[in-house]
């Protein structure tokens, strides 16, 4: 199979789940951009090696294991957690009537680039696409009661930075008021 | 449930609300990584790193400018002259065209008959790309970091540039260590437009920083489909040496350009 059957191949069986891994993407990363940088990594990864997807069935679980590959590999890379984050200019350019939901969206983005990264995988599978534990564990290659331990931690950790953020904030709020 | 998971449980939500927005289509997938994978073959910022022999390199410097788009700005589409005549009464008179000398010219006209004539500006808010907002102003920012200035120097010397060329800086932030530097710059001109810029740099020590705003002409000409303008602007950003990566979707143009390079300290 040479690089453009590839790539058709990826393309067609992508096609019924483009819009939610893309959005998975979006929601394992602190911005919109570096998202969608993941995504586009993760396509390029899986078409080099979907010649070696035996069954398309599982297609779902192979892509997903991929995009969560690349989001770790990407977090290994010293390279990357240098850089600060690219922030999307719209969501600094945001009309007034989107402004609280769009702080609650990048308020929860920084809260979860403070997790590891199979936590927060766990959190945005689990809380966000509905993936069952058992679908969990299997991706992340762990036992069921590993990942039933990482969702605790993890909310922990949430509950946290939410709280010390509180702590943080409201004197500020009350200054200004 | 303590007001803390209720406060997590709604911002999860907004998150999955939020990352639903403007979401790329299969086809702009497919043809960024038909780029991408083209790109590759030249090596880009992604291929460099991840070869072992350039993560370990001493003295080479990997920098990328980016310049993220579309941003909402406001734009002049006429002028509207407000007539008041010696007996009081008010008239409005829309004069079309960007030229507020012509304007001008029209209100000393009506002047010379005794009223008194107020010009302003019509404007209309659009979403566009920093690069449509700023084609007439292509300004070069050059920072010269080898005469031990502070970041909060480098910071004033960008605000600096910017102001000269009609650009006021809202946010400057310039972090350096030995490590690598970030500058991220957030703007806007006189006209309510804005501009972000983002330049990272891994290891090494720059001894410049230079970058453009503006310059690139994403005018769509009649006839021309969101492929050709698309076209038109990849072109443009390869002319002056940045990686681009365009979405052209009806009103709607979305611009992300890169400059990777290796800088021998």
């Amino acid at each position: 199979m040479n690089d453009g059957d590839k790539q058709r191949r990826l393309m067609e069986l992508l096609a019924p789940l483009h819009d939610a891994a893309r959005m998975t993407a979006r929601r394992l990363c602190r911005s919109h951009a570096d998202g969608d940088d993941l995504f586009h990594e993760a396509v390029l990864r899986a078409i080099a090696h979907v010649d070696e997807l035996r069954e398309p069935d599982k297609f779902r679980s192979w892509f997903y294991a991929v995009l969560l590959n690349v989001h770790r590999a990407r977090h290994r890379l010293s390279f990357w957690r240098r850089l600060v984050p690219l922030e999307d200019s719209r969501a600094e350019l945001v009309v007034d009537d989107e402004s609280d939901a769009l702080a609650g969206a990048q308020r929860m983005a920084r809260a979860l680039a403070t997790l590891a990264p199979q936590e927060r995988e766990a959190v945005v599978l689990f809380e966000l696409e509905g993936f069952s534990l058992e679908e969990l564990a299997a991706l992340q290659k762990s036992s069921l009661s590993a990942v039933k331990s990482r969702l605790v931690r993890a909310r922990g950790r949430l509950r946290r930075h939410y709280e010390r953020r509180e702590r943080v904030t409201r004197p500020l709020a009350q200054e200004q008021s | 449930m303590s007001n803390t998971d209720s406060q997590i449980d709604r911002d999860l939500h907004a998150l999955a609300e939020s990352s639903a927005r403007r979401l790329p289509t299969l086809e702009q997938t497919a043809r960024a990584v038909t780029d991408a994978r083209a790109k590759r073959s030249g090596g880009s910022i992604m291929s460099i790193i991840r070869k072992p022999m350039w993560a370990t390199a001493a003295g080479v410097a990997v920098l990328a400018a980016i310049l993220v788009c579309p941003v909402p700005y406001s734009r002049t589409v006429g002028y509207e002259l407000t007539v008041t005549n010696a007996a009081g009464r008010v008239a409005k008179v829309r004069v079309a065209g960007k030229n507020a000398a012509f304007a001008e010219r029209r209100a000393a006209e009506l002047r010379t008959h005794g009223a008194a004539v107020v010009v302003a500006a019509r404007t209309e808010r659009v979403w566009g790309s920093v690069y449509a907002m700023a084609k007439d102003k292509l300004l070069d920012v050059h920072v010269d970091l080898s005469d031990g200035k502070t970041d909060a120097e480098v910071a004033d010397d960008i605000r600096n540039q910017l102001a000269a060329g009609g650009w006021t800086a809202d946010d400057v932030q310039v972090q350096r260590s030995a490590d690598g530097s970030s500058v991220s710059i957030v703007g806007h001109d006189g006209n309510g437009r804005a501009m972000k810029v983002v330049r990272q740099a891994q290891g090494g020590t720059e001894k410049d920083l230079d970058f453009q705003v503006g310059g690139i002409d994403d005018e769509r000409e009649p006839g021309m489909t969101d492929a050709q303008l698309r076209d038109k602007i990849l072109n443009q950003l390869k002319a002056r040496g940045l990686d681009g990566d365009v979405v052209v979707d009806g009103g709607r143009i979305e611009i992300r350009a890169k400059r990777s390079m290796e800088v021998d300290e």
